[in-house]
């Protein structure tokens, strides 16, 4: 895919619009800029052709005079051109993250996770820091360009007519070899950007699991893949430096050609008395002024085709779509009642998405989709029934399609065959916000970010207030632990170094479920990695969270099955048993009591 | 910062060579057209024979703009090489450097923050190399243009170059504010990046938030921080600029009052044109030097920032070190050595410095072939024990002894083919289960067949077309929780360790897959007897043990045989009952109501 204008274009008015005023602004300096820029060399020639002339020394300080008060109003429009387009640069690629932020929340699961981190962290900031880059030197650096070689052709058609077509045809050859040079260093940068991807993505997984690498010994063996993506990556970085420059050299080329052309013309024609030297001054100084524009362009241009590259890639993203479609019911009030009716569900492949075949030419290919893998069926034909208010556990050995019910339960995936109700209304047909705020889940693997307890028990949700906060962990038994963090709920907790324990954390992650007030909670191994002390202090605060609400528990631990009314057994992605508990406990050969014998042996 | 940038200079000698050569040719090239040209103007305009007639300005013009061309093609070509491997060879270092730190202290924000400085500062601490390449033709060409404006009138020459000096002090002046702004304006960056890394990483968590609007507003507020640090340093950058290109300006215009002034004709049209072309030019490359030291001192800076992710002992040489592969070899310092007897902890203490809490005055000995459960609340500090014992974090009191002598460095000893470690939530990494298992070890089928099937990875390979060359995705995502455990059980055991060390092996396994790999593991214990250091409330664990520690509160609480222990603690007695319904164990089933 090659950045087309109209790619250019959207993006300059979907994120410069909003900035009318600043932009005003810029374009008043800009001609500012352009004015001064030409009128100076005038000046120059009127000294040269005063002193050939013999004029006094009064006039020719006039002159300098001028210059000086000329050139410096170029210097203080200058100036604020900087910093009007850094100030657009920024707000522009702000909005950009915000809604590229936005629009990868709403992307499926399957598709971030095949990403690492820090891959997506180079998508949303890395790619828009380059084009912060883009926006303020490059865009107004290029219009700048642009802006004073119009002048110099305006400044040109008042001296001599034939001057300014030679130079108008000159600067339009010039123009057209530089355009055709632009997007042929494009896929080399782009290739570049994605090798610099791969290796800053691989330093992040290792930095992440530096613990587990340096006890294991991995650490040798990790920095000698890191030589090797090193190695890919500078053998990118020669093609796209040189190849993808291609535009500075040929100004070099065009500029040694057009000065020679412009002085052996002006020349002969003051040899000839039809010029004056100072004219013939000026035209050169004309020149050499257009030179460093179309020598900048020519860096800008470099980096436009660098910026081109981050717009493909955003706009790569932008054109991902999560597979959810939107609703518009709400979610009946009170607890709800859950069927799966006939659901089969395999994983996506993810094999057609134009960021995988991104990932496929990488080297290690990390995020490479296995299609084999994904393509096993995970559930087959699994219908059950759990009634409003009840509460069901779900048993099954690992890779028995547990997790994945509750995946398709809070709607991370939709069913491949089937529907999930709530209420006998098709899950697809709720709005997904108001699904979200109806289902909690609660897994083993509580995710935290640096950042403070209320931040991470209401995730930045400012309509949260301390009394709610406050009464949930009184709730949940947590009152005396919030008491002792040195700023209660202001005290920063951070992911990388694990300041809480993991009971700690579970119970903060029911917290988090239990703010949200929902009507359905999903528990996914919830109460798997506690010693049995905390564990008891965990249970309550699930028993708390599941009270009147429809509940649905999987548990690796017969005991966590003690709260559930209904069980399911799944094996296979099939039913193996389903039935209230009481009856199955009172069944000698039920799975369940074949379960409990099991633990019992 | 010199040494620092000698490293960065003796990387790749040749290589360096070249670039200088070809970079100093295209930078100084403006001198020859401008002196030519000045030739041109005089026989033009009669103040001299006619040298230079128009159609050789022409030629001569014509082929330095295409021999400069040629010489940037190559240029480039050689910068993008020597750029890469140099900031590669760096970040190759740092990482080296940063992991040889104790690993849970090694990223103390979070990891993406930190790779964001192995991406932003490598970056802008290599730019000393861009300069001292760029820095030699720049600073050719000036004294180039002004030794052949002296030679036409020295007078003049001396009176421009003091408004060039004067500028270069005042933005040597301006040099404290510009760090100061820069550091806040990259603080502010790495904050917004560290922001949309921790959605990403707690992504889950995020995609299932009733809304993401309270998100994207603390975004947008560090968006708004961010936006004005940037612009703060941008705008002061772009003035100091500002500042040497008025000094263009300034010049020209002493030329003009100064020629005005004299009023004869002192100067030959050749002449001033020379003078007024190479003013531009010089007070151009004044700029770009000054852009250089606006660098240079980013640089610092960023340097700085890299030197605070090492280890404190490590000088900035170190991240210049040619082989940074060989280096680490030597730090891990692996060798069999002699087999483990005994291993003595005495008086280990480590505190974390935020919350107080940790071990402390911990005494344990481990004899060879013994196995010993570490069980106690949450809290208790079990897991801070294993760390401290394996280096992943510093012990601040007492030591570690093997076989009687004292370890200095737990992590760099503490590590295969002696210890081998299985954490509370291991992380993997994107590559294939094979991969993930032996983390670079040489392969022995044997070992990895058997390591596969102790871990009860058999029955999930099988199910997967690709078996061990199955791809586990980012940080194993791709792997359920009970698989990523048995992958990390698999990864211990191929090491074929001495001593192994279990944070609570089966916290995400199912009953069965449980029990099945307790077994093999125990069953392994018993054929080759490797030492076993085990944290666990499972009674399953604890009754197999030869000996339990009681931790409680950071403290050995009690230490004994099970049965010893049992009759003596009430604490353990919780434990083990707690410990029997939540495994499932033997009286699971009338934990039934």
């Amino acid at each position: 895919m090659k950045p087309t204008f109209a790619l250019y274009r959207g993006f300059l008015v979907r994120y410069l619009a909003p900035c009318r005023g600043q932009l005003a602004l810029l374009g008043a300096m800009l001609l500012a800029h352009t004015v001064t820029s030409v009128y100076a060399p005038q000046l120059l020639r009127s000294f040269i052709d005063g002193v050939a002339a013999g004029r006094g020394p009064t006039a020719l300080t006039r002159v300098a005079a001028l210059f000086l008060a000329v050139a410096a109003g170029r210097q203080v429009s200058r100036g604020l051109t900087a910093y009007f387009s850094e100030s657009v640069a920024w707000s522009a690629t702000n909005r950009l993250r915000i809604d590229l932020l936005r629009h990868t929340v709403g992307l499926d699961l399957s598709f971030v996770n095949r990403h690492p981190p820090g891959v997506m962290l180079e998508r949303i900031d890395g790619d828009s820091n380059q084009l912060a880059t883009f926006f303020s030197q490059l865009s107004l650096r290029l219009l700048r360009g642009i802006l004073l070689l119009a002048g110099i052709v305006v400044a040109l058609l008042i001296e001599d007519w034939r001057l300014c077509l030679a130079l108008l045809g000159f600067s339009a050859a010039v123009t057209f070899l530089l355009i055709k040079l632009r997007s042929l260093g494009v896929p080399y940068h782009d290739r570049l950007r994605e090798a610099a991807a791969n290796l800053h993505g691989f330093v992040e997984e290792r930095l992440a699991g530096l613990e587990d690498l340096k006890a294991l010994g991995g650490v040798v063996p990790a920095l000698r893949r890191m030589v090797a993506l090193i190695g890919v990556q500078v053998e990118r970085a020669k093609r796209a430096y040189a190849l993808g420059s291609l535009v500075w050299p040929a100004v070099s080329v065009a500029m040694g050609i057009g000065t020679g052309l412009m002085l052996a013309w002006g020349g002969a024609l003051a040899l000839r008395g039809e010029m004056t030297i100072g004219t013939v001054y000026l035209l050169f100084s004309y020149l050499n002024l257009m030179f460093w524009p179309f020598e900048d362009l020519a860096h800008q241009m470099q980096e436009l085709q660098k910026a081109g590259g981050n717009l493909v890639r955003i706009q790569r993203l932008f054109a991902q779509r999560g597979s959810l479609q939107e609703g518009t019911r709400g979610l009946p009030p009170g607890p709800l009642g859950i069927a799966f009716e006939g659901v089969s569900f395999r994983y996506p492949t993810g094999a057609t998405t134009p960021a995988s075949a991104e990932a496929a030419e990488a080297p290690e290919a990390p995020e490479a989709p296995e299609a084999t893998e994904a393509a096993e069926e995970v559930l087959r034909e699994l219908s059950f029934r759990v009634r409003a208010g009840r509460a069901l556990g779900i048993l099954g050995r690992t890779g028995s399609g547990k997790t994945t019910v509750t995946r398709l339960l809070a709607r991370l995936y939709d069913p491949g065959a089937g529907r999930v109700t709530l209420n006998g209304i098709d899950l697809r047909e709720f709005r997904l916000s108001a699904l979200r705020a109806g289902i909690a889940v609660v897994t083993q693997d509580v995710q935290f970010f640096r950042g403070t307890i209320r931040d991470n028990l209401c995730l930045f949700d400012a309509a949260v207030d301390d009394r709610r906060l406050e009464h949930a962990c009184d709730r949940l038994g947590m009152a005396s632990w919030l008491a002792r963090q040195p700023q209660g709920l202001d005290t920063v907790i951070s992911s990388a170094q694990l300041a809480l324990s993991a009971g700690e954390a579970q119970r903060l992650a029911v917290a988090r479920a239990f703010l949200r007030d929902p009507q359905i909670v999903i528990l996914d191994e919830a109460a798997a990695r506690l010693d049995p002390a905390t564990e008891r202090e965990v249970d309550h605060a699930l028993k708390t969270l599941l009270e009147g609400r429809t509940g649905v528990v999987v548990a690796h631990r017969l005991r966590s099955v003690e709260k559930v009314d209904d069980i399911l057994i799944l094996e296979g992605g099939r039913i193996a048993e389903f039935g209230p508990r009481r009856a199955l406990l009172d069944d000698p050969r039920s799975r369940l009591n074949e379960l409990l014998t099991l633990g019992a042996a | 910062m010199g040494r620092f940038a000698r490293g960065l200079v003796g990387y790749r000698p040749g290589l360096f060579v070249v670039n200088l050569v070809l970079w100093s040719v295209a930078h100084a090239a403006p001198l020859l057209p401008g002196y030519v040209t000045k030739v041109y103007y005089d026989g033009i305009a009669g103040d001299a024979p006619l040298a230079i007639t128009p159609l050789t300005i022409l030629v001569l013009l014509a082929a330095i703009g295409v021999t400069r061309g040629l010489v940037g093609v190559g240029a480039e070509w050689f910068w993008g090489d020597l750029w890469t491997r140099t900031t590669g060879l760096v970040r190759l270092n740092l990482l080296r450097l940063i992991a040889s730190r104790p690993a849970a202290l090694a990223t103390p924000r979070s990891s993406s923050e930190t790779v964001s400085r192995v991406r932003d500062d490598v970056e802008e601490g290599c730019l000393p190399l861009e300069e001292l390449i760029d820095g030699v033709g720049v600073i050719g060409f000036a004294v180039g243009a002004v030794a052949i404006m002296a030679s036409i009138d020295w007078v003049i020459t001396c009176i421009v170059t003091v408004p060039i000096i004067l500028s270069a002090l005042a933005v040597q002046a301006v040099k404290a504010r510009v760090s100061e702004l820069r550091r806040a304006s990259r603080d502010a960056g790495a904050d917004v990046a560290e922001f949309i890394g921790e959605v990403f990483s707690s992504f889950t968590t995020f995609k299932l938030a009733p809304s993401i609007d309270g998100t994207t507003r603390r975004l947008e507020r560090l968006n708004r921080t961010r936006r004005r640090a940037a612009l703060r340093e941008r705008v002061l950058a772009q003035l100091l600029e500002g500042v040497s290109d008025g000094t263009a300006v300034v010049c020209t215009s002493l030329l003009l009052f100064y020629l005005s002034a004299t009023g004869e004709r002192t100067f030959t049209v050749g002449e001033f044109v020379l003078f007024v072309t190479y003013l531009d030019q010089v007070a151009d490359y004044a700029q770009w030097m000054m852009g250089m030291l606006v660098n240079l001192r980013r640089a610092k800076v960023s340097l700085a920032r890299l030197r605070r992710t090492m280890p404190a002992a490590a000088g900035a040489a170190e991240l210049t070190c040619r082989d940074a592969v060989a280096a680490a070899e030597g730090d891990a310092g692996v060798s069999q050595g002699e087999p483990l007897q005994r291993l003595e902890l005495r008086g280990v203490t480590y505190l974390h410095p935020a919350s107080g809490a940790g071990v402390s005055g911990i005494d344990l000995t481990l004899e060879r072939g013994s196995f010993t459960v570490v069980t106690g609340r949450i809290g208790a500090g079990k897991t801070t024990l294993l760390k401290v014992l394996l280096g992943l974090l510093p012990h601040q009191a007492g030591e570690l002894r093997w076989n009687g002598a004292a370890v200095a460095h737990p992590d760099r000893f503490m590590v295969p083919p002696r210890v081998s470690y299985t954490p509370q939530t291991p992380k993997l990494f994107s590559a294939t289960i094979e991969e993930n298992i032996l983390l670079g070890a040489p392969a022995a089928p044997d070992a990895l067949a058997a390591a596969v099937h102790d871990a009860v990875l058999e029955p999930d390979l099988a199910a997967m077309a690709e078996g061990l060359r199955t791809r586990v995705g980012p940080r194993g995502l791709r792997l359920s929780g009970g698989q990523v455990q048995r992958v990390a059980a698999a990864r211990m055991l191929a090491q074929g360790a001495q001593l192994l060390v279990i944070d609570d092996l089966s916290s995400a396994l199912d009953l069965k897959t449980e029990r099945l790999l307790w077994d093999r593991v125990l069953g392994r214990l018993r054929a080759a007897r490797p030492t076993c250091l085990v944290v666990s409330h499972r009674r399953r664990v604890l009754r197999h043990a030869d000996r339990i520690v009681l931790l409680s509160g950071g403290r050995v609480a009690a230490v004994g045989t099970p049965e010893a222990l049992l009759a003596e603690s009430a604490e353990l007695r919780r434990i083990w009952d707690a410990g029997s319904a939540g495994a499932g164990d033997a009286n699971a089933g009338s934990g039934q109501p």
